[in-house]
């Protein structure tokens, strides 16, 4: 468990952990839903993290600390991306799912289900999909969205407008 | 309002972040136009099953080997 490491016990690693503890998971799911590999989201995970650390100066208010770091985690997604040039194309990595638990076969259903949806954020461009997965997965309301992908309010809300738009007529028939 | 109109505006109604007036409106022509009400059922679906479905989460291990690794950068510093 997190909890359980020897953290050495200075401040800003205090300060990580707790900032780690509340935001890792949305990091990891924006991370992953651009480099679509969870080895390089685990990456830009690992290094957006470290960044925020290195820069917890420049962080002005701390009540937006999460947008902060996931828009740092954002830039080093994309920073990887462009270094590589390159997309992974499968995206048959789900094994993040959980089904303990429930009746085989709506576990079966669950998945299935997750993976048609996976594929079609994976179809979507990379902006849309990225305002989508803040907004509709993570839940995050739409000035946080705006201000961790760095544009304006009216920008955010069109990203996430075209993303459910396109994403309800790739999943119609299945929902 | 026109289908259009409508459409421009989904997300907002969707969100709730429409003003009074405005949502008056939506609701009164979606309460017409099959067209549209078929438009927003489908896409609060895809919003539902975003939240239900498209989250991936990292294992405990890899939460606890990313953090270890995140505080060993810390103790270097």
């Amino acid at each position: 468990m997190v909890r359980s490491l020897a953290a050495p016990p200075d401040e800003s690693a205090r300060w990580v952990t707790e900032l780690f503890e509340a935001n890792v998971g949305a990091a990891f799911n924006v991370a992953y839903r651009i480099t679509w590999s969870r080895a390089d989201a685990l990456d830009v995970v690992q290094d957006a993290f470290i960044k925020a650390m290195r820069k917890a100066d420049q962080l002005r208010e701390p009540t937006k600390a999460r947008s902060w770091l996931l828009s740092i985690t954002y830039r080093e997604a994309l920073g990887l991306l462009r270094s590589r040039r390159e997309t992974a194309t499968d995206p048959s990595d789900l094994d993040g799912l959980s089904g303990s638990a429930e009746d085989p076969s709506d576990v079966v259903g669950r998945r299935e289900l997750a993976a048609l949806i996976d594929a079609a954020v994976m179809r979507l461009a990379e902006p849309l999909r990225t305002a989508f997965v803040l907004r509709d997965v993570e839940e995050l309301p739409i000035a946080e969205v705006a201000e961790i992908l760095g544009i304006g309010l009216s920008a955010s809300k069109m990203r996430v407008a075209r993303a459910r738009e396109q994403l309800r007529v790739a999943l119609e028939g299945v929902i | 309002m026109q289908c259009s109109e409508l459409a421009a505006k989904l997300t907002d109604f969707i969100d709730g972040s429409l003003d009074p007036a405005e949502e008056a409106a939506a609701i009164e022509h979606l309460a017409t136009c099959g067209e549209c009400e078929a438009v927003l059922a489908g896409t609060r679906s895809v919003v539902a099953l975003a939240t239900e479905h498209a989250k991936v989460d990292l294992s405990s291990d890899e939460r606890t080997r990313v953090l270890s690794k995140v505080l060993a950068a810390a103790g270097q510093d």
